[in-house]
């Protein structure tokens, strides 16, 4: 009988096995169909999760909140007095792109989505959306928070899209300095963090310098902001200093984000 | 019905972990709390349901990674079978030990595997990839043990029904 037991066990792990390979060797799309009629579980927990996290974070903010008040006082005061300064250089700005026939190169095809999945693998950085080919979203498409850089479209399924976030340490970004237009390599690295690669000692770049894509190699459209330079080390004898680069936008609590269609 | 009841409790850790867990990070590691749940059953339950609710939970998984290969199912699968095979017991006496040795073993496959996608990449921070493994393991373990003392009841009623 324990024989018989034991024989059952093994065949049943037998077939589990079989239909797992032929999800992934022959085509039959399991997973995806078993995540993709899933969604709206999905979508509950994943709304769940923002909302639970966001209210442990306001629990172990609140010891801060009053001197943050203070600190946001005074910095509402400069705001609006760089807002006033912005809005003459906005107009000036205005005039001279007028006056330059400059193309207004800003106009993405923008869609909204929200993060269903994270890499359950604490090494990968992707992320799932909500969002896929039914919605006009394709491999390669860039993804945006509040404007900043976050990753691009490795997969797509007719509902889901999977993204590489730039702190995947597959992730490489053709990117530079804004200060001092330096161009360099922005790669992912283990732990949320970001890498400049290929900068020249000769380069003189500065803590809290911002760095965005360059455009190179026409992955990513230039001037979308990446993160700030956080330190900087130059090593003798290296051709290249290492620079870390603080993304721009915490990744590990991203819940709505911005995809470039086009 | 003990099938059901299994494959809800399977599904919703599973969903709760690849949707809400990120959030709550130790070290820039999470806990594998599915994996827990898997464990303490395929050691607990004498059935062989554990390996198709391995395999769905493993499939889920790997939709929401980045993997060419179904690692985390493969993983799930071989867990629960090690689980069922050597670490059986009928009752809660002395299960800790196995509880924790299969945990920690599953949780470090998991770790090393992700090792090949390392290497083929431009990888940097070593450190970091130490931390992760180490953090995420004991994290893993703590919570884990944690889960089956709140799951255990859940596993001796599944004991007793399926003895039946």
């Amino acid at each position: 009988m324990k024989r018989k037991n034991i024989l059952t066990f093994f065949v049943i792990s037998l077939i589990v096995l079989g239909i797992v390979s032929a999800d992934r060797f022959l085509g039959f799309k399991i997973g995806q169909a078993t995540a993709s009629y899933t969604r709206p579980v999905a979508v509950v927990f994943s709304s769940l999760g923002s909302n639970v996290s966001g209210f442990f974070r306001n629990i172990v903010k609140v010891g801060d909140l009053q001197s943050e008040n203070r600190d946001l006082q005074d910095k509402l005061d400069k705001a609006l007095i760089e807002t006033s300064r912005l809005s003459a250089a906005q107009q000036e700005n205005d005039d001279l792109k007028a006056n330059l026939n400059f193309k207004k190169s800003n106009r993405f095809d923008l869609i909204g989505a929200n993060v269903i999945f994270f890499d359950p693998n604490n090494i990968r950085e992707t992320i799932t959306l909500d969002v896929g080919k039914n919605d006009g979203i394709n491999k390669g498409n860039v993804v945006l928070s509040r404007g900043f850089l976050v990753g691009k479209v490795k997969e797509v399924t007719a509902r889901t899209a999977k993204i590489l976030l730039i702190t995947d340490p597959e992730s490489a970004i053709p990117a530079m300095v804004v200060n001092t237009n330096s161009s360099g390599i922005v790669n992912g690295k283990i732990g949320n963090n970001l890498v400049l690669d290929q900068i020249p000692q000769s380069e003189k770049v500065r803590i809290g310098d911002l760095v965005s894509t360059s455009g190179l190699g026409n992955q990513f459209p230039k001037g979308l902001l990446i993160g700030k330079i956080e330190s900087i080390q130059q090593i003798s004898g290296s051709i290249f200093q290492s620079i870390e680069v603080r993304p721009m936008v915490d990744l590990n609590i991203l819940s709505k984000v911005m995809v470039i269609k086009e | 019905m003990v099938f059901l009841i299994s494959l809800l409790v399977t599904l919703g850790l599973t969903f709760l972990e690849i949707s809400v867990s990120h959030y709550f990070q130790f070290f820039n590691a999470s806990a594998f709390f599915t994996l827990a749940f898997l464990v303490g059953l395929s050691i607990r339950s004498r059935n062989y349901f554990q390996i198709i609710l391995a395999g769905l939970a493993g499939l889920v998984f790997d939709f929401a990674s980045l993997n060419t290969v179904p690692i985390f199912t493969i993983i799930f699968i071989l867990t629960v079978i090690i689980g069922r095979v050597f670490f059986y017991r009928k009752t809660s006496y002395k299960i800790i030990n196995p509880f924790v040795l299969l945990l920690l073993i599953s949780t470090s496959l998991i770790y090393l595997s992700s090792l090949p996608i390392l290497f083929r990449s431009n990888f940097v921070g070593w450190q970091n990839y130490v931390v992760i493994f180490a953090a995420g393991t004991v994290l893993t373990l703590v919570i884990g043990l944690i889960e089956y003392r709140l799951f255990e009841p859940y596993f001796n009623w599944l004991d007793e029904r399926t003895e039946k």
